[in-house]
C-alpha cells in the first residue's frame, strides 16, 4: 500500500496485518510456519542492496540490516498475538485487535532501533514516532476487517476456528430464556 | 511441549539461520524469483496508487478552493478551476518538453523511465521505475532528471527497477563544491519525512571554505557516477574539529519526480 504523504508516510501494513489477523487463530507450529513464511517475503520485499562503488571513496558505506531478521521480529509477534489467543477464543476478540496494533508498533519501533543500531547516530525525530503510531494504528483499525474475512473463508471451507466464546453466549442466552419462560 | 511442536520449532530455528547465513548474491537472486512472482500485483498497485495519489492532489486542490468561495461568485471558482486544469496542463507540457531537450542535448546515452511507485517501503527512500532488465537497465547505474541526479538503480527486475533516491541514508555519492577543491561524501538522511528532504555533505576538510548558496556536483569518483552532475545547493554550514559538514538543499525536486533518465555505461 502506498505511504500517505499527509500522514507521516504512515501506511497499512497488509502483511504483518495478514500474518497477527491469522497467528491468533492458529496454533503454536501453524505460527511458526506462518512466522517464517510472512518474515521472508517481507524481507525479500524491502532488503537493499550493497553501496558498490570504489570502496577507497566510499569508505563509510550505511550498514544494512541483515536479510532475515524480520522471520525473527515476527516470531516476536507472533507469541505476543498467541499469548492472548484464549481470550480471542472466548470471543474477547476486541483485545486481539489492540494487540495486533501494539505488535504492529512494537515491529516497527524494533525495525527503526535496528537501523540506528546498525548504522550509528541514535536518532528518533517526533516525525517517526508519529509514522509508527499511524502505521499501526491504521493497521490495527483495519483488523476487525481481517477477522471478518477469515471467518467467512473458515465458513466456506468449513474450517472451524474455535470461536467459543461466540456459542457460550449464545448457549448461556438461551438458556436463561428457557428458564424464565419455565 | 508437545513433540510437533518441537519439531517445528527446531526446523523454524534451522530455517530462520539457513535465511539469516544468506550471502548478498543469493539475497539477491531471491528478491529476483520473488518480484518475478508478484509483478502483475506490483503493477496494479502502482495503478492504484497513482490513483490514490491523483485523488490526494484533487482533494487539496479543493481544501485550497474552498477558502475562496467565501470571496469569489461561483462563476470565478468555475473560471478558476478551469484555469488551474490549463495551468496543470501547461506545466506538465513543459516538464515533457524540458525532458524531451534534455534527452536530445545530453551528453551520455540515456534511457528515459516513468516513476510507477514511490516509497514502497518504510524506512527506505526507493521508487519503482517501469524500465527494468529487458531495456539493458543494470544495477547500480544512475538515474538523473532534467535538473541533476535521482540516484542509483539498486535491484533491477525483467520489466521494473527499483531505484535507491539520493535522499536515502545509504545512498553515498562522491560531491565536490562547485568551483573549489573541497571534496566530500554526500547522502541522505535517516528519518526524513515531508516533500522538502535535506542532504548531508560530509568529509569536508577542516578549513573548507564552503559557503551558502554554493552548488554541490559529483566528482565522477568512486566508478558510480559521471563527474559534473548537479546534487543541489549548500544550505548551512557546520565546522567540526576534524572536518566541516554542510547541509545541501537536492537540485531535484523529489516531490513533483515522474519522468527520469537511467545513464547507460
Amino acid at each position: 500500500m502506498p505511504a500517505i504523504t499527509s500522514l507521516y508516510d504512515a501506511r497499512l501494513l497488509i502483511l504483518p496485518l495478514a500474518f497477527l489477523c491469522c497467528v491468533v487463530t492458529v496454533d503454536f507450529s501453524p505460527m511458526l510456519i506462518l512466522a517464517f513464511v510472512c518474515g521472508f517475503i517481507w524481507d525479500a520485499q524491502n532488503a537493499l542492496g550493497p553501496q558498490g562503488g570504489d570502496p577507497t571513496i566510499y569508505t563509510a558505506p550505511a550498514d544494512q540490516i541483515r536479510f532475515g531478521y524480520s522471520i525473527i521480529l515476527f516470531l516476536i509477534m507472533g507469541v505476543m498475538m498467541q499469548g492472548f489467543q484464549p481470550l480471542f477464543r472466548k470471543g474477547v476478540w476486541q483485545v486481539s485487535v489492540i494487540i495486533s496494533g501494539l505488535a504492529t508498533f512494537f515491529y516497527l519501533v524494533s525495525e527503526y532501533m535496528l537501523i540506528n543500531i546498525v548504522r550509528g547516530d541514535f536518532l528518533f525525530p517526533k516525525e517517526v514516532f508519529y509514522q509508527i503510531w499511524i502505521s499501526a494504528a491504521i493497521t490495527m483499525f483495519c483488523a476487525p476487517i481481517l477477522f471478518l474475512v477469515l471467518f467467512k473463508l473458515a465458513a466456506v471451507f468449513d474450517h472451524t476456528i474455535r470461536y467459543d466464546g461466540l456459542k457460550k453466549r449464545y448457549f448461556q442466552f438461551n438458556r436463561h430464556n428457557t428458564e424464565e419462560t419455565t | 511441549m508437545k513433540p510437533l511442536n518441537l519439531i517445528t520449532l527446531l526446523l523454524f530455528l534451522t530455517a530462520s539461520a539457513w535465511a539469516l547465513t544468506r550471502s548478498e548474491s543469493s539475497v539477491r537472486q531471491i528478491q529476483k524469483s520473488y518480484y518475478s512472482i508478484i509483478s502483475p500485483f506490483v503493477k496494479s498497485g502502482s495503478a492504484m496508487e497513482t490513483k490514490i495519489r491523483a485523488f490526494d492532489e484533487e482533494l487539496e486542490h479543493s481544501t485550497s478552493l474552498s477558502s475562496k468561495l467565501h470571496l469569489a461568485e461561483t462563476e470565478i471558482i468555475k473560471l478558476s478551476t478551469e484555469i488551474k486544469h490549463l495551468r496543470t496542463l501547461e506545466k506538465e507540457n513543459v516538464q515533457l518538453r524540458a525532458a524531451l531537450e534534455f534527452k536530445k542535448r545530453s551528453p551520455f546515452r540515456v534511457i528515459a523511465a516513468k516513476i510507477i511507485r514511490r516509497k514502497p517501503s518504510s524506512w527506505w527512500e526507493t521508487a519503482h521505475i517501469d524500465r527494468g532488465e529487458n531495456h539493458e537497465i543494470s544495477e547500480m547505474l544512475a538515474v538523473i532528471a532534467a535538473e541533476g541526479l535521482v540516484g542509483k538503480v539498486d535491484r533491477p527486475d525483467d520489466e521494473t527497477s527499483s531505484v535507491i533516491l539520493l535522499t536515502d541514508e545509504s545512498c553515498q555519492v562522491s560531491a565536490q563544491v562547485a568551483g573549489t577543491h573541497e571534496f566530500g561524501i554526500l547522502s541522505g538522511q535517516r528519518a526524513q519525512n515531508g516533500d522538502n528532504p535535506m542532504l548531508r555533505l560530509r568529509y569536508l576538510s577542516r578549513d573548507s571554505n564552503a559557503k551558502e548558496g554554493q552548488a554541490v556536483i559529483t566528482t565522477g569518483k568512486g566508478n558510480l557516477f559521471e563527474k559534473g552532475i548537479a546534487l543541489g545547493t549548500i544550505t548551512h554550514v557546520t565546522r567540526g574539529p576534524l572536518y566541516t559538514e554542510a547541509q545541501v538543499k537536492p537540485a531535484v525536486n523529489f516531490a513533483d519526480l515522474e519522468t527520469v533518465f537511467v545513464l547507460k555505461k
